[in-house]
């Protein structure tokens, strides 16, 4: 299905506008990419709001305690352009998350990586796309 | 880099310049009435046409673009953002020269953006904002722009006419063209005021005028150039430009649906389970009736004409013009029906069986008269000004232009959808590729255009009250000219997952004098808030 998704976009060549800005706020001022967190959880809800998605983490602790994370990612229109739906971001199952949390100290972070149960990842990533193409 | 790489990349450059230098000095290319040949499919703007992923090993990699960093790497991006963003920001040589006392408005709009701006909500983007086009089908007196984005067009007559006095504001305005030597000049009026310029907040009134400007540089690249002029806003009028590159890599541009695409993420829209793609019922259990001599398309009898029939250069029955089905009710019901409630009568256009009816399974039966309960009202895909989809587009009561550039036919819709068909017979898209509107692709047998969609989502309804089709179906059109302003259109619908054996359509479609005018579904939609209410009043009803 992965490929499904990519043969389609480049099949269809789907050119859709992005704009140049990704912060409508400011993630240097928010998230801390010195600071990493791994959770383990399910993915219970997944906001496709503009200006940025957020997926809502369940993560148990040792004692059964749950902690719902809320992750931050790009805007709809980015993840759509590379094929992202809910389904797609986890919705409904128990990932492992990767993220750069936020300076406050909140349950809150920036997603870098999904890793689904199949071992299959989804990456979210600042760069430039000539250097890993 | 090494020195091979860097070998490598000095060849490549001296190649580049090499072709570039080769295709300046080509003769500009011309359509039969001398004019630059705008005709193909254009990329660029802004290089935004790129993808932005790529699949490595087991990751899905999603790259939001950063110039020159690493996306693998691990680094000091987000502060990286913010610099280059604040830089581009005070370096912008073309800000827009707003009236002083409008700052305070501006910094609003701006500040406010995230929640006001209008294409984040999928509405038209306006002229020049939905920038340049990603195909252009040029016509003698009319050039004609799809945009892939929103799956919306724009018609320019190129005749000579005068703008229009009879029109509201519109999303995308009112375009008149004229060829200045070798430049389209197209004048865009008559914008409403709910359209920006960009994502900083910059907003416009209704006084707004654009002039765009395309000018064939050589046979692959197109200046493109706006002036905006607007009195109530700015002080003098201002130009943006950019190139727009041809594309080498298609000939033709794929729907993009973004109100569907939005809702089904966020889940204001449900897909049927029974019918999506992959779905559930993904492979289709095809029954045993499919197997036998009904799985293979009926053939069928075009129609002998009645009048003279009107004929391209190569002799090709010439379908173009503006359109409109008799649909005869077929939108509230394919086979013959009463007037029901809220519902006219409908006169049947099923032409087989002979019954005149659809040959449903129990299951599908079952689902139709589900479909027109109240609180269905709202998964109708058409409710959401999502496309009506192959072949409801087609005999749903609202105009269409055909046109017929060398190669293909393209329609278009005035609910805004246009569907590009390519007719040299070329296999479908792979199976796994799945549109609205399917993958369309076309042939001419005698007078008769044939074309075949398969790809289809399967997500759409055949009309208002819900009759069925799956991501199984193959729909077989066969549009035949009867006389100079009559086509007998015809539809045999194959879909094993909802009938017990195909069925076919047939009405005409009816030459009309009216050009198409912006139908923007999206516009203050006040009936879809109502239907919701009624499906979740009725679920609350029935408990979780």
């Amino acid at each position: 299905m992965r490929l499904g998704i990519r043969a389609l976009l480049v099949a269809a060549g789907l050119a859709i506008a992005a704009g140049p800005a990704v912060a409508h706020h400011s993630l240097f001022a928010v998230f801390d990419e010195g600071q990493t967190v791994t959770l383990k959880g399910l993915v219970s809800k997944v906001e496709w709001v503009n200006p940025h998605v957020y997926l809502y983490l369940d993560v148990p602790d040792a004692t059964g305690k749950v902690t719902t994370w809320s992750v931050e990612t790009f805007p709809p229109s980015t993840l759509r352009r590379a094929g992202l739906t809910r389904e797609k971001l986890g919705y409904g199952q128990n990932v492992t998350l990767l993220g750069y949390k936020a300076r406050n100290g909140k349950d809150l972070a920036f997603l870098r990586t999904i890793t689904f149960a199949d071992g299959r990842e989804v990456m979210i990533a600042l760069g430039d796309i000539k250097e890993v193409r | 880099m090494t020195r091979a790489l860097l070998l490598v990349v000095a060849l490549l450059v001296a190649l580049t310049q090499a072709g570039l230098s080769a295709q300046n000095q080509a003769p500009t290319p011309r359509t039969a009435d001398g004019h630059p040949d705008l005709n193909g499919v254009w990329g660029g703007g802004g290089g935004q046409g790129a993808p932005n992923f790529v699949q490595k090993g087991d990751t899905l990699v999603v790259v939001f673009q950063l110039d020159g960093a690493d996306p693998l790497a691990a680094g000091n991006y987000f502060q990286e953002l913010d610099r280059r963003g604040s830089e581009r920001k005070a370096a912008a040589p073309n800000k827009p020269p707003y009236k002083p006392e409008l700052a305070a408005k501006l910094k609003e709009m701006s500040d406010l953006q995230s929640r006001r701006d209008p294409a984040f909500y999928c509405k038209p983007e306006g002229v020049p904002r939905m920038g340049a086009p990603s195909q252009i089908v040029q016509t003698p007196g009319q050039v004609v722009l799809l945009y892939e984005g929103r799956n919306t067009f724009r018609v320019i007559p190129t005749d000579g006419r005068p703008h229009r006095d009879d029109l509201e504001p519109t999303w995308n305005g009112d375009s008149v063209g004229r060829w200045e030597g070798d430049t389209l000049v197209v004048d865009v009026s008559s914008h409403n005021d709910r359209t920006w310029f960009d994502m900083a907040g910059n907003f416009h009134s209704e006084a707004l005028k654009v002039v765009e400007r395309y000018t064939l540089l050589d046979t692959n690249t197109i200046q493109y150039e706006a002036t905006i002029e607007d009195p109530k806003v700015f002080t003098r009028p201002w130009t943006i430009r950019m190139p727009l590159e041809r594309r080498t890599d298609t000939d033709r541009i794929f729907e993009y649906q973004c109100q569907a695409e939005a809702e089904e993420a966020n889940g204001a829209f449900e897909r049927d389970p029974m019918t999506w793609y992959p779905g559930p019922s993904h492979p289709p259990q095809i029954p045993a009736e499919w197997t036998g001599s009904a799985a293979q398309t009926p053939a069928r009898t075009p129609p002998a004409p009645t009048g003279a029939i009107k004929r391209m250069a190569d002799g090709t029955p010439n379908l173009q013009g503006y359109f409109m089905a008799d649909g005869g009710g077929a939108n509230y019901g394919l086979g013959k029906h009463e007037v029901d409630f809220l519902t006219p009568a409908g006169r049947g256009i099923v032409v087989d069986p002979p019954d005149g009816l659809l040959p449903a399974q129990s299951w599908a039966k079952t689902e139709m008269v589900n479909r027109k309960l109240p609180e269905r009202g709202y998964d109708d895909p058409t409710a959401h000004c999502f496309v009506a989809g192959v072949p409801r587009s087609m005999y749903v009561p609202s105009p269409m232009q055909i046109l017929q550039p060398p190669g293909y036919l393209v329609i278009l819709h005035e609910r805004m959808s246009w569907r590009t068909i390519p007719l040299d017979g070329r296999p479908h898209l792979p199976d796994h590729l799945r549109l609205w509107q399917g993958d369309s692709v076309g042939r001419w047998e005698g007078d008769t255009l044939v074309i075949e969609t398969a790809n289809l989502n399967g997500k759409a309804w055949l009309n208002e009250v819900g009759e069925v089709l799956s991501h199984a179906a193959r729909v077989v059109e066969r549009l035949t000219p009867t006389d100079a302003d009559t086509i007998h259109y015809e539809a045999t619908v194959s879909d094993p997952l909802v009938y017990t054996r195909p069925w076919t359509i047939a009405l005409p479609i009816n030459r009309q004098k009216d050009e198409l005018l912006e139908v923007a579904c999206l516009e203050d939609d006040q009936d879809l808030p109502h239907l919701k209410d009624i499906r979740d009043a009725a679920r609350a009803k029935k408990g979780p």
